[in-house]
């Protein structure tokens, strides 16, 4: 059900394309936006959002769950991922043409399956025979369900009404549903996504699974981009979860049981970590009363439980290559603090201005002036926000240019905003000739400057150097450009909501969405050489490369 | 457009379906819940405002559609120009789109691409220019606030592009890298080959560029394209926003209203031919997956069963509940994806699109359900049920239409420009109302044929559960995907007459004379050559190596090279040949070594050697680089092809100029010889500039020569 929930090198790509290509537009008094969002708490912890549009009579609601990929543990990666693909199945209403007894044999089915892997986790010891007889009486008691089952119920009812848009993506973060409805289906919305919570029935979970591994045959094994992704990022760390793929590894889609899946949605999902947004033709009267009527019942669960491992310190580069029958690509991840994180604003202008837009220091560089790279840019988010995360680069080279040269063009292009030690540099207690002939300062950054620059370009008396620093011209553009950004992501319903989720549980309070532009605002040129001179270091990076499989060289 | 009277039979029609749904009898089969009741007693949907849109056409023809919205302070414009890929000429695939792009790319003389890259960036706006198949695109996005500034850089795109060749080669660099990378990805390839078995792999419709077709392309193509294309008379533009429409209209007909008419000709739009009936197959290696495509050519808007076929679309396999998802992956979990889509075409037939990707194991499985699936739908009527909730489906999401005024407006426009009923939307619901199971069932048999399909797998044949063969829909055809090498573009040299024969050899003699004569090159037994080689376009920069080059009897060669990574040494006999290098030592295979010994027949040695047994073709005198040669046209009866360039002053070679293999593929080698200086009583060259294809790519400085040294069998043997 995943439509771009695997964070896949596709999506990225894509993003980046689309973020180079599309600037978004901007709306002036979007400030008023943050006084019309109104707030639902209820009592079992579930907050609801709701902005008022009245134009059309539509509405786009948004579904968060504050549960990804990273809560998973080792063994059961995935399992958030086919919880998504369970939460479309139906529930004790909806899906099955006799629940009391599509219960008894599911848990039936649940006991063999029980029987069959132990018996299979002892591998060549394995009783062959015993594990024919269980498979067996396993797939009658699963003809016995599918003759209960109303398959595709869920989807089908959404899409009778005037559902537009449904789907559902996990990402290392959350769980994330959602769908468009015509606004005189308020209260069928209401039960039908507070049911799926309530009273979620986990059928058709092992042909699920199947489907599961097509979709990962499909994003990660049988594309050059999604192994070389999937190496990366488990590359990438070596002790927190964000490293685990979000699908699930193989053998981890084709072990984890029914019960693993309820153990895992009793474990974590739960009204406290939820949240719901609804923007268009709704009233706040009606939406409280559908919350308190449907919502309410949401049983509260446990709240976020954070993950307590942080990633260690990076010690040196990491790097693999894998030999593909593709031309080659470039994946390079400096690990960055969360979104939480002071610096988080800085690490987002840094992306922006390195590697986002036709005007990039990328794409400017290596696109336009060298044309060795067909795409080079860079972003943040990667693999979610919650923890901390990675500044990812993308190269791709362009025809009969080498992945290497075309590498160390990257780190050329981040080495001229970064500061480096200056060879000429002089303490000044050494300095016996006080009317020094450097020259002054950099202009561009001493105007912004607070006085504490510690790094000045070729020339200047500084312990540090920049050859090529950032502007103000260009941090003042990507401000402009955050604010259109950010306001144009505003504008449709669905987005909106989105929007209004993410911030919540991201940042524990959807007002914050509101001053992430005041975050931006505040970002320095001194900010911005400072955050380089930490994180673009070799020590810090995890390098990923597709090479074209050379088959003389074996 | 009256909104309360949609809204109306939006109502009646709903309730309408509802009395029929509890009626059927195929309802009765599940038990009715609570959101069951939630569906019946859901209030009609509310009635709205459906926003005013203004069409204007100004003298020179352009047509613009305007709507105001003032929800947000910004402009949007989008212009669909009559134009697109379809209109390329074979030889120069990959032009319209290349004017797409460096419209945008190049900017205008006023406004530099480059230049406009930051001044747009730096106020959040876009100005982009793209190209389809059936037509052209420009898009314009603002701030309110800015539109006055943006407006003239948008117009000087669209009527003055400058195309410079600066952004031209940078177009076509990537363009080619997408050639080359064409064929990493399975789902990339069968999305493309699919599409030529629809149409036919030379329709303009589909036609891939490749790397001929864009290197024929020209500056001179561009502007004459643009110029052919790009008039107000063949575009329509949409205009929505925060605006008062008189006002804007105005500034648009400043900017666009001087725009002279083209009255350009249209050629007709190519004959469609229905797909071939045919079973194909591209082998992949690394997947596990195949990429199962299929079917023909399918409708254009104006068919009689397009509502039929849309509500049919929905249950055949359209949506997540439809007959093809619940069975391939629902039901026999063996796939994330599967469909079946009628395309309703703008501008011509669209596909009707069938597709899944499937584990290898179960591919002709897969293959097997969905022609199962399509035939079914040939033969019996869909359900009472199907028809009931595929038609609420259409209806009930029918409000989303209107869902925001630009979105009203250009549809409206895109009606227009292809010619489309205006008043589709207005009959949408009482037709979409009016379909029947025996609607659907005609339909199906008019428009629906299994045994008419083009069918391809993209995968792992080894892997597959049965052949293709099995299906009986004919033997699978292989297809080729390796992509075609750039052609040398070979000149068309005059055929060859006796005097011009005979005038060759003698200036080829003349020249071997000049060179030291036939005597003293028979003297020549072995050589030791030492020389510095500066390859010029290295990524590192020009990077020179030194050489040591041995030959002996023409039949035995080595070769020592120095350079920064470590010493090579490449060896070759007259039966075997062999490389050393840090990464190893390689023995050459024996094509590779024919290869090598062939490229050495253009060196100029072996060429004098052999000049008796060439033919010697005179072309008459020509300037290289200001110098006055004779120029000798050498042939034999392989594919030796060699231009030799003779000084007419000191009738020695100035240059020479043959096909050479390229890093990139062929490429045309000048090599430029002088700084003569006599060993043994014959010139060498002690200057070689080797130049690819009109570029300097590398330099060899020659710096001593040995005539006859002494050269032992070991140096000519297997490295340890």
């Amino acid at each position: 059900m995943t439509l771009f929930g695997e964070n896949g090198l596709r999506r990225i790509l894509t993003v980046a394309l689309l973020a180079l290509l599309v600037s978004a537009p901007a709306l002036a008094g979007y400030e008023d936006l943050e006084n019309e969002v109104k707030e639902i708490n209820l009592d079992n912890g579930l907050t609801i959002l709701l902005l008022e549009r009245h134009d059309v009579p539509v509405f786009s609601f948004w579904t968060y769950v504050n549960i990804g990929g990273v809560d998973e543990e080792i063994g059961k990666t995935g399992i958030a991922h086919m919880f998504e693909h369970m939460a479309f199945k139906g529930t004790q209403e909806l899906g099955t043409f006799n629940y009391k007894k599509e219960r008894k044999v599911l848990e039936q089915m649940d006991d063999v399956y029980e029987e069959i892997q132990a018996e299979q986790l002892k591998y060549e010891f394995a009783d062959r025979e015993l594990l024919a007889e269980l498979q067996a009486e396993f797939d009658a008691l699963q003809e016995e369900a599918d003759e209960l089952v109303d398959s595709n119920a869920f989807s089908r009812l959404v899409d009778s009404v005037g559902g537009v848009g449904m789907n559902a993506m996990t990402s290392s973060d959350a769980t994330q549903y959602f769908y468009s409805f015509p606004s005189n289906r308020l209260e069928l919305w209401a039960a039908l996504e507070s049911d799926r919570f309530i009273n979620p029935v986990l059928r058709e979970f092992y042909k699920e699974r199947n489907v599961i591994l097509e979709e990962r045959n499909m994003r990660s094994e049988s594309s050059p981009q999604g192994r070389l992704f999937e190496e990366w990022m488990c590359m990438a760390y070596i002790g927190h979860p964000y490293g685990q793929p979000t699908i699930g590894h193989r053998t981890d889609i084709e072990a984890y049981s029914r019960r693993d899946a309820l153990e895992f949605y009793e474990e974590h999902y739960g009204a406290r970590n939820m949240v719901i947004a609804v923007v268009g033709d709704v009233y706040y009267d009606e939406l409280r009363k559908m919350a308190g009527k449907y919502f309410a019942n949401i049983p509260p669960g446990p709240g976020p439980v954070p993950v307590r491992t942080v990633e260690p310190v990076q010690l040196g580069e990491r790097r693999v290559v894998i030999e593909e029958e593709a031309q080659p690509l470039m994946l390079i991840g400096y690990h960055m603090p969360d979104a939480r994180h002071p610096d988080a604003a800085v690490y987002d202008a840094l992306a922006d201005i390195l590697g986002q837009g036709r005007s990039s220091r990328l794409n400017t560089q290596l696109v336009k002036n060298t044309k060795q790279a067909a795409f080079a840019g860079g972003f943040t988010g990667l693999p979610g926000q919650r923890y901390a995360g990675l500044l990812t680069l993308i190269g791709v080279p362009n025809q009969d240019i080498l992945i290497e040269d075309l590498e160390s063009a990257i780190y050329d292009v981040i080495a001229e905003v970064t500061p480096r030690p200056n060879p000429d540099y002089t303490p000044e207690d050494e300095l016996t000739d006080v009317t020094s002939n450097t020259g002054s300062s950099r202009q561009s950054q001493t105007d912004a400057g607070d006085g504490t620059l510690t790094s000045g370009a070729a020339g200047d008396n500084s312990p540090f150097i920049v050859d090529r620093p950032i502007t103000q011209d260009e941090l003042d553009g990507y401000k402009i450009r955050a604010r259109a950004q950010f306001i144009g992501g505003l504008s449709g319903n669905g987005g909106m909501a989105g929007q209004l989720c993410t911030a919540h549980m991201v940042y524990g309070d959807w007002r914050e969405l509101f001053r992430q532009l005041d975050k931006i605002n505040a970002v320095t040129l001194d900010d911005l050489e400072r955050v380089a001179k930490e994180t673009f270091v070799k020590k810090n990076r995890t390098v990923g490369i597709i090479a074209t499989k050379d088959d003389s060289d074996r | 457009m009256n909104a309360k009277y949609y809204v109306r039979i939006l109502g009646s029609l709903l309730a309408l379906l509802l009395l029929l749904g509890v009626m059927t009898p195929d309802a009765a089969f599940a038990k009715k819940n609570r959101f069951d009741k939630l569906v019946e007693n859901a209030p009609e949907l509310r009635d709205f405002q459906i926003p005013d849109v203004t069409r204007m056409e100004m003298a020179n023809g352009m047509i613009v559609y305007l709507v105001e919205d003032h929800d947000l302070p910004l402009v949007n414009i989008s212009v669909m120009i009559r134009t697109g890929s379809m209109y390329d000429n074979p030889g120069k695939v990959g032009l319209a789109d290349m004017v797409g792009t460096v419209m945008r790319t190049g900017g205008t003389s006023a406004y530099p691409g480059d230049e406009l890259d930051i001044l747009l960036e730096n106020l959040g706006a876009g100005v982009e220019t793209g190209m389809n198949a059936t037509s052209g695109n420009a898009n314009l996005n603002c701030l309110t606030e800015n539109f006055d500034q943006i407006l003239p850089i948008f117009t000087d795109i669209l009527r003055r592009p400058a195309f410079p060749q600066e952004k031209i080669d940078l177009a076509k660099t990537q363009s080619k890298t997408g050639i080359s990378r064409r064929n990493d990805d399975p789902d990339g390839i069968a999305r493309r080959e699919i599409a030529k078995l629809y149409y036919g792999a030379d329709s303009p419709y589909v036609r891939t560029e490749e790397y001929d077709t864009i290197n024929a392309i020209e500056a001179a193509d561009l502007v004459a394209f643009h110029e052919y294309y790009y008039h107000p008379d063949n575009m329509i533009m949409v205009v929505g926003g925060d605006f008062d429409i008189a006002t804007m209209y105005a500034k648009l007909e400043a900017a666009f209203g001087d725009w002279p008419r083209g009255d350009t000709f249209f050629l007709a739009d190519p004959v469609l031919e229905e797909t071939e009936p045919s079973v194909n197959y591209i082998y992949k290696d690394d997947v596990n997956q195949s990429n199962v495509r299929m079917g023909h050519l399918g409708i254009k808007w104006d068919d009689q069963y397009v509502f039929p076929l849309q509500v049919l679309n929905s249950i055949l396999g359209g949506g997540m509940s439809s007959r093809l998802v619940t069975e391939v992956r629902t039901k026999n979990e063996l796939a994330y994806s599967a469909y079946a889509v009628m395309v309703v075409g703008n501008h011509h037939r669209m596909p009707f699109v069938v597709g899944t990707d499937t584990k290898s194991e179960t591919t002709v499985k897969a293959i097997e359900i969905i022609l199962r699936e399509l035939k079914k739908v040939r033969v019996e009527e869909v359900t009472s049920d199907e028809l009931r909730d595929a038609k609420s489906a259409l209806k009930n999401a029918f409000v989303f239409n209107f869902s925001s005024p630009y979105t009203i407006a250009r549809r409206k426009a895109q009606y227009e420009f292809w010619g489309r009923d205006t008043d589709y939307l207005d009959t949408y619901l009482e037709k979409v109302d009016a379909v029947t199971k025996a609607d659907i069932l005609a339909a199906a048999q008019a428009r629906i044929h299994p045994d008419q399909m083009a069918l391809l797998v993209v995968g792992r044949q080894e892997d597959f559960d049965k052949p293709l063969s099995s299906l009986g829909l004919g033997e699978p055809n292989e297809i080729d995907i390796t992509i075609p090498e750039p052609s040398f573009v070979e000149e068309v040299i005059p055929a060859a007459t006796e005097a011009s024969l005979s005038e060759g050899l003698s200036q080829m003699e003349a020249a071997l004379t000049a060179h030291g004569g036939a005597r003293n090159l028979g003297k020549i037994k072995s050589l030791q050559i030492a020389s510095d080689l500066t390859i010029q376009e290295t990524p590192m920069g020009p990077m020179t190596f030194s050489l040591i080059s041995r030959y002996r009897d023409g039949e035995y060669m080595r070769v020592d090279t120095n350079t920064p990574f470590g010493s090579m040494v490449q060896i070759m006999t007259p039966t075997q040949g062999w490389a050393q290098s840090p990464m190893g030592n390689e023995e050459m295979s024996a094509s590779d070594l024919a290869d090598a010994w062939k490229s050495e027949r253009t060196d100029l040695l072996n060429v004098f050697r052999n000049i008796a047994t060439y033919r010697c073709q005179a072309l008459g005198i020509q300037e290289l680089n200001g110098k006055e040669c004779d120029v000798v046209h050498v042939t034999d009866d392989t594919d030796l092809k060699i231009k030799v360039f003779i000084a007419t002053d000191t009738h020695r070679v100035y240059a020479m100029e043959y096909k050479d293999r390229g890093q990139m593929g062929p490429v045309l080698n000048l090599t430029v010889i002088g700084e003569f200086k006599a060993v043994s009583g014959f010139q060498f060259a002690r200057n070689k500039q080797i130049h690819h294809d009109g570029t300097l790519f590398a330099e060899l400085k020659v710096s001593d020569v040995q005539v006859n040294p002494q050269l032992n069998d070991d140096l000519f043997t297997a490295p340890e």
